[in-house]
């Protein structure tokens, strides 16, 4: 589905150029569940926003079902990225003056589905993660197990085919952290393909790949 | 998608109380500026618009150059001008001729009824009512004013003279209009009153046969290509696809034919109708073009200041929506997509501005009614206010939006959700922009403070400047022109019995005047003739005493013609050292020869925006049409008013009393200037509010911005002086530098402005001082209270939750 090949990013400052991303080699297939670790700063981040298509600053090759997304002009990209790609941040990133309902209906309106529509997609979802009662809430009324809740719902609800989440768990205590993760393994068991950064050892267990990296390379690819 | 958009900008609103409060106000003031000078301009530029085919019509000016470099023009035309016309000019369509009276005494002999005075009484030909058409109540349109001693008369004069009768019952009945002789005319015709704006103030036309029947043409100046009278007046209509320059050129050939030697520096130009609003019309309600567009450069500046606070704001607020902007890039919003959402936000805040403003506009309508230009009607649902307020609205959003947009629409969103945009690396257009928006709204806001200043200073200066005469107490009236010479005597002696008259005068001029007559004056001396240009004055002995004008040497006149009195400038222009030895030489003014007999102190026969020129007092007591008298300062002055009034009433029973107050005169002299610095003080405060309104939001945010750095400084050890001080030396940096730009721009504006008085004040620069320095405090006490709020925030606090 996706081949990244020879991905490299740097930072250049006046003296020294330092790589963040070194010659990154990387497959994913259809369905996968595929966790990045590492220390911080190793580069897991910016590996998903080139995955994502939020980041352009790259060198190396990344080819999306054949497609040439290095060479892709900007208005192909942006549609690729509309209709395949969902986030999921730390930080839950809710826009603080929508309510819960408005969040999830946002990638919606981007992608130009009409009412009847997204009436019915944004029910199935506040269904789904129990959270009917809450659509009129605004984020900072809702826990942060919740608000991820809602920032799963709002990531799914375009129905991308590949899901990002980083540190999706960061934020959040054992037991929410728990609920989460079976979420995604839900939503991986329904066809989702998943990419998540982590640096806890045991969110790699609801994957089937576990890929360490360490400074700015891959480390290990261990199939799970 | 758009609701979602405007309702993300509703709650942002609410959310954000201080940044809407101050670009809602900001531009509302701004937006109402504008549609009152959108108003007073639509207003200007609505006057006799309406008539068939007005791009056609023009009413013919005389433009001489009476001196090299000099130029008259005229609105009047020589009388001959009007017969020969027809013959010489192939490319008008009509004309029509015009000669308007200045107020007229109407009776109706039949009713022996006496209406009184009236403005609006005007000769006219049939061709007037061809150029101008109207709707006839009754009469023949083509023929009604064909003959001698008939007349047409609007709708508004037969409701006037004529109550209870309709325009049929009225032809053919007879009215007096009494000029400088009476005039019988029968009613041929009633027209009904335009209702459109018309400088056209007409309400009874006298056929223009009658003055050639009357044998008067001499008395209208009306006899002689060398004559020219303002009153007399002629209109064109062109044909069709004709240019103003050709019926110019066509003009020029008459004017060489006919004028002769006169008619190598006089011309005639046509003027189109539409511009006579703008140069000379029948009631003094003309509107200055460049007072116009200064005016609305005012406004343009005031909005442009909004606009400004607005965009400068926005971009320091861009910093807060960055997450969120981040936050839609990757849930797939493209950057038009955002910029469509922040001008859908921008659109909302300045429309609802602009919903304000209609309010802000009908308040400041009300209250500051006096400084507009003309009389204008302001109504805020008039369908052209909303048109205004919805474009200038669209406007606006584009102006002010798209920079803060495009901003906002451009972050990495990556980047934007770690929240990094705010880290700039060197140069940035964001800030340099800020602090130069800043920058440029102060030194406008003190540019127009400092012209407050000087114009105000000014004014009072010409208040407290002695003038050479007593303007107080003074009450005068016009009298008959061409009266009875022995009722103007009576009056003058019942009103000189009443006991708190100190003195009485009757003249031909009021003592300070915007009209002048100047002569050629001939000092003889040893038999050689010394040539001066003098004012001539036309005053009786007492004219002296009752102003309580000094006399420097010799004494009054004695109302004899040969005697003259003269001013010290007179004696000064001719070279003599010493006012005695003025007296008893011999002046000629035109043929006759006249004796000095009285020196006189300098006095401000005009107002102060002239120099005083020689002056010579003379005595011809034909044409008195002035009574002036001096009342004793103290007493009750209205009580005095209507006591002249009512003796004025007894003695002339036709004519209406009505005295009026001398000072009041001086007083509007500089009506104008005293207008200009009203506007002037408006616009500086608006623009001085919208700045520290700007300020206030800026420095609230910037200094938010800082809090972190500003505890961190604290915990090191610095005091709460110190932090404010940190803060606030930016800002001295800013208003320092405003201030220095706007030097210039007011000095020159002022001193443009203060060239046109000759007794002036000398450019008052410690002001600009006390200006530049009022806003400094100003913007410092704003920044203060937002620094000293940092200042006294607990480090712990604040430095725990980072």
């Amino acid at each position: 589905m996706i081949t990244l090949k020879n991905i490299e990013k740097s930072i250049s400052s006046k003296y020294q150029r330092s790589f963040i991303l070194k010659g990154v080699d990387m497959e994913i297939h259809e369905g996968d569940f595929i966790t990045l670790m590492g220390p911080s700063g190793v580069g897991k981040s910016t590996l998903l926003n080139i995955i994502g298509l939020l980041d352009q600053d790259y060198e190396g090759e990344y080819f999306f079902e054949e497609k040439a997304v290095h060479d892709m002009k900007e208005k192909n990209r942006s549609k690729l990225h509309k209709s395949e790609f969902g986030y999921i941040f730390q930080a839950y990133h809710l826009i603080d003056e929508l309510t819960v309902y408005e969040n999830i209906e946002t990638p919606l309106l981007y992608r130009n589905t009409n009412s009847s529509e997204r009436k019915s997609i944004i029910a199935e979802l506040l269904d789904r993660f129990n959270m009917v009662a809450k659509k009129d809430l605004f984020p900072e009324q809702l826990s942060g197990g919740q608000q991820q809740l809602v920032g799963i719902a709002r990531a799914i609800a375009g129905r991308p085919r590949i899901l990002l989440a980083d540190e999706p768990t960061g934020n959040l205590h054992s037991v929410q952290a728990k609920e989460i993760m079976e979420v995604f393994k839900e939503l991986n068991e329904s066809g989702t393909t998943i990419i998540q950064a982590t640096h806890a050892r045991e969110n790699a267990n609801y994957g089937n790949r576990l890929i360490e990296m360490s400074d700015g390379k891959i480390f290990q690819n261990i199939q799970l | 998608m758009l609701y979602n958009y405007l309702l993300i900008a509703f709650r942002n609103i609410k959310r954000n109380k201080l940044r809407t409060f101050v670009h809602v106000f900001g531009l509302s003031l701004g937006i109402a500026i504008c549609l009152l000078i959108f108003n007073q301009l639509l207003s200007a530029y609505s006057f006799d618009r309406f008539h068939p085919d007005e791009d056609r019509i023009y009413r013919l000016n005389t433009y001489s150059e009476w001196q090299p470099g000099e130029f008259f023009q005229s609105s009047g035309t020589n009388g001959p001008l009007g017969e020969v016309l027809d013959e010489e000019l192939s490319l008008i369509e009509s004309k029509a001729r015009l000669y308007h009276l200045y107020e007229t005494m109407v009776s109706i002999p039949e009713q022996n009824k006496v209406i009184g005075r009236k403005r609006g009484v005007a000769f006219a030909d049939d061709g007037f009512f061809e150029i101008f058409p109207r709707k006839w109540l009754a009469g023949n349109p083509t023929s009604a004013l064909s003959e001698p001693n008939v007349a047409v008369i609007s709708e508004s004069s037969l409701l006037h003279y004529f109550p209870g009768l309709s325009a049929g019952d009225v032809i053919g009945k007879e009215v007096l209009w009494v000029d400088s002789d009476s005039i019988y005319a029968q009613i041929r015709g009633v027209v009904a009153d335009f209702k459109e704006n018309s400088d056209f103030i007409f309400t009874d036309f006298i056929s223009f046969k009658t003055i050639q029947k009357m044998e008067s043409e001499d008395w209208y100046g009306l006899h002689s290509w060398n004559n020219l009278n303002s009153s007399s007046q002629l209109f064109v209509k062109v044909n069709e696809g004709v240019l103003k320059n050709e019926l110019d050129e066509a003009l020029l050939g008459i004017s060489k034919k006919y004028l002769g030697e006169e008619g190598n520096n006089t011309t005639f130009i046509g003027e189109p109708i539409a511009e006579m609003h703008f140069s000379e019309n029948y009631d003094d309600s003309t509107i200055s073009k460049p007072l116009l567009r200064g005016l609305t450069f005012v406004g343009l500046i005031i909005l442009a200041l909004a606009c400004l606070n607005f965009i400068n704001l926005e971009t320091a607020h861009a910093i807060s929506r960055a997450k969120e902007v981040g936050i839609r890039k990757s849930l797939g919003s493209d950057r038009a997509q955002l910029m469509l959402q922040f001008l859908s936000e921008t659109f909302l805040i300045v429309f609802v501005a602009s919903l304000f403003s209609l309010l802000i506009a009908d308040q400041i309508h009300h209250f500051f009614k006096d400084y507009f230009l003309s009389e204008f009607t302001f109504s805020i649902l008039e369908v052209k206010n909303c048109v205004f307020i919805f474009s200038i609205a669209l406007l606006l959003t584009i102006l002010s939006g798209i920079y803060p947009a495009l901003i906002q629409s451009s972050y990495h969103p990556q980047r934007a959700l770690k929240g990094e945009v705010n880290y700039v690396n060197g140069f940035s257009i964001g800030v340099f922009l800020r602090k130069n928006l800043t920058i440029f709204q102060f030194a406008v806001s003190i540019a127009f403070i400092i012209m407050v200043a000087v114009i105000s200073t000014q004014l009072k200066y010409i208040s407290s400047t002695p003038l050479g005469f007593e303007k107080n107490a003074v009450l005068f009236t016009d009298l008959p022109f061409m009266g009875d010479r022995v009722v103007r005597e009576q009056l003058s002696d019942r009103i000189r019995q009443e006991s708190f008259v100190k003195g009485v005068s009757m003249s031909g001029v009021l003592v300070t005047s915007n009209s002048i007559w100047t002569s050629d004056a001939f000092y003889l001396k040893d038999t050689i003739e010394n040539a001066l240009n003098v004012h001539v004055m036309n005053v009786d002995s007492a004219f002296v005493g009752t102003h309580q004008i000094s006399l420097l040497a010799g004494r009054n006149t004695n109302n004899q013609e040969d005697e003259i009195v003269v001013n010290l400038n007179f004696v000064k222009t001719l070279g003599f050292s010493e006012v005695e030895d003025m007296i008893g030489s011999t002046l000629r003014l035109g043929n006759e020869l006249r004796t000095i007999v009285g020196v006189v102190d300098n006095f401000n026969a005009r107002s102060l925006k002239e120099e005083i020129m020689p002056i010579v007092l003379i005595y011809r007591p034909d044409y008195f049409h002035m009574l002036t008298a001096k009342v004793s300062n103290g007493q009750n002055l209205a009580y005095m008013k209507q006591r002249l009034e009512d003796i004025y009433a007894e003695t002339y029973p036709f004519e209406t009393a009505n005295f009026s107050f001398l000072d009041e005169v001086v007083e509007s002299f500089y009506e104008n200037d005293r207008k200009i610095n009203g506007v002037l003080f408006f616009a500086a405060a608006i623009a001085i509010l919208i700045s520290i309104l700007g300020l206030f939001g800026l420095s609230s945010f910037t200094i938010a911005q800082r809090t972190k750095e500003m505890n961190i400084r604290k915990v090191l050890g610095a005091g709460v002086l110190q932090i404010v001080g940190l803060i606030s030396r930016q800002y001295v940096w800013l208003v320092s530098i405003s201030f220095v730009l706007a030097i210039y721009p007011a000095y020159y504006i002022s001193k443009l402005w203060l060239e046109d008085y000759a007794y002036r004040i000398s450019m008052p620069y410690f002001l600009f001082a006390v200006v530049g320095l009022g806003v400094m405090i100003m913007a410092l006490l704003v920044v203060g209270f937002h620094s000293l709020g940092v200042a006294q925030s607990n480090p712990a606090k604040v430095l725990k939750s980072e």
